[in-house]
């Protein structure tokens, strides 16, 4: 067997559960997120890559996902209207229970939205660093970042505030003792 | 109240605690595993074939198929003396990126001396289908199920061969066959995409595109291949010709004037973030000679079933109704 080969079985047993719930937070629903780790497996491993371990190739896999999600979500419409012959995916996997209620606020938002709010809550990526990864302006990320906010917060019952720079929040909501 | 940052750790951490708990379908890794190992194997064989021609000779057959090989004049596009079985496996040389799945070679004709359905993929190997008690002809390939033929929905086989190539997007493309000729006229294509792709840049619906200016089917040109205020222009170029064409939404690779003329076409994207350019490019051999891989019966598998014992295909949402209609539709000829 490969090398790669055997580090997908490998990534997959080890790390398949972490993939699959941060493709969740990008796509919102369990079986969309399992294509999208498909993809970003292909992706990732299509190109000789000098990967030597699960974890480096978990990072690659997952920094994968969000332009993926981002070319899929924009080319999805003219997608479908160009499918031609029916063909049925295997049966969707059910949803898990567990932690369904942020993914199921996070569907609300529009994939490009969807995608700003993971690296940027999760991964805590900067706004600059997000409008860099998805080739955006930084004014349009935030601008995505406050309206998803806005929207989020009842849903998940969290706070409104944020500042576009992670580092200056911590700081400045000391200083003011707000949070 | 929580932060936003920590809904969503909560959120991960259950959820990725949870399908640990219930397990990972392996079928995943499995899937990718073979995806992956297909395009390796395209790039692949694509290197072989740059190398070959350069030196006068072609040698992409022995390198994709390892068949009986056939070798016909490029100009005449006939592999007729596959002696044994009619069939040639898709030019893995000419896929690019395209999200390709296999080739299909229908003969259901009434008056067919042997009423077959074969599948060939790109590395050779191939089968021969049976039908299901409704009479459809399905398919698995990587866990993915396809529809090959469809009585009821599909279009009538009676009176007409067809070869089909399907993609893994669900989406195919056909042409009719006489039942005898292997096809092959994607063996005078060689797609190169370069290795460093920019951000925003679709490959696998650019590839399908400019595999429409080669004659074969595919999609016509969609600007969401390309990142926001990206230009693409169609490049067609041959001894003393040059022509360039803005590509818009919709539009197949556009028709050279003098075909038989043509050493090269291209997709060319510009006004990229950075103000990079992006060509992906296929060249055809003209005047060479071709050495065309016919399937050879020792490659022949078992078509795995157990996938489709008990599905009842369903139609996607927004597809054709009409299977004539939706062929036609989605066989985009320049």
């Amino acid at each position: 067997m490969a090398r790669w080969d055997g580090l997908v079985e490998e990534l997959m047993r080890e790390r398949g559960a972490r993939l699959i719930a941060y493709a969740a937070l990008l796509v919102g629903r369990d079986g969309d997120a399992e294509d999208l780790v498909h993809d970003a497996l292909v992706k990732v491993f299509s190109r000789p890559r000098r990967l030597h371990s699960v974890g480096e190739a978990e990072a690659y896999v997952r920094s994968a996902m969000p332009s993926i999600v981002i070319d899929r979500a924009r080319s999805a419409a003219s997608r479908r209207r160009a499918l031609d012959r029916a063909y049925e995916r295997p049966s969707r996997t059910p949803d898990v229970d567990a932690g369904l209620d942020v993914r199921h606020a996070l569907r609300q938002l529009s994939p490009r939205t969807q995608v700003c709010v993971v690296l940027r809550f999760f991964d805590d990526l900067t706004v600059p660093q997000i409008a860099a990864r998805l080739g955006i302006a930084e004014g349009t990320v935030k601008r995505y970042l406050h309206d998803a906010v806005a929207q989020l917060a009842p849903l998940l019952d969290v706070t409104t505030d944020w500042d576009e720079d992670h580092a200056n929040v911590l700081v400045e909501a000391r200083t003011e003792g707000g949070r | 109240m929580r932060e936003l940052n920590d809904a969503l750790r909560e959120g991960f951490a259950a959820h990725a605690g949870a399908l640990d708990a219930a397990g990972v379908d392996d079928a995943i890794a499995a899937r990718a595993a073979g995806a992956v190992r297909r395009r390796r194997a395209r790039r692949a064989v694509g290197t072989g074939v740059v190398g070959a021609a350069a030196v006068g000779a072609v040698g992409v057959a022995a390198v994709a198929a390892g068949g009986e090989p056939a070798v016909v004049p490029a100009a005449s596009a006939s592999a007729s003396s596959c002696a044994t079985l009619p069939y040639v496996a898709p030019n893995a040389a000419a896929i690019g990126d395209t999200p390709y799945a296999f080739r299909a070679y229908i003969d259901l004709r009434t008056d067919a001396a042997e009423q077959s359905v074969v599948v060939v993929l790109p590395d050779g190997t191939w089968s021969r289908l049976e039908p299901d008690a409704q009479g459809r002809y399905l398919y698995v390939l990587d866990g993915q199920r396809y529809i090959v033929v469809w009585p009821d929905q599909g279009p009538s086989f009676e009176d007409k061969a067809m070869v089909v190539d399907h993609d893994t997007d669900g989406s195919a493309s056909g042409d009719d066959w006489d039942g005898a000729t292997p096809v092959i006229d994607d063996y005078a294509w060689t797609m190169e995409i370069p290795d460093r792709v920019p951000d925003g840049v679709d490959t696998a619906w650019l590839s399908s595109t400019l595999r429409t200016g080669m004659d074969l089917g595919g999609m016509g040109y969609s600007s969401s291949a390309v990142p926001d205020g990206a230009v693409t222009q169609a490049v067609v170029m041959g001894p003393g010709m040059e022509t360039v064409t803005f590509m818009g939404d919709g539009s197949a690779f556009p028709p050279a004037e003098q075909p038989e003329l043509v050493e090269s076409i291209a997709l060319k994207v510009t006004n990229l973030p950075g103000g990079e350019t992006f060509t992906i490019t296929a060249t055809r051999d003209a005047a060479g000679m071709l050495d065309v891989p016919c399937v050879d019966p020792a490659d022949q598998v078992e078509p795995d079933t157990s996938a489709i014992e008990d599905w009842e295909p369903g139609i996607i949402p927004g597809s054709s109704p009409s299977p004539d209609a939706s062929i036609a539709a989605s066989t985009v000829r320049p």
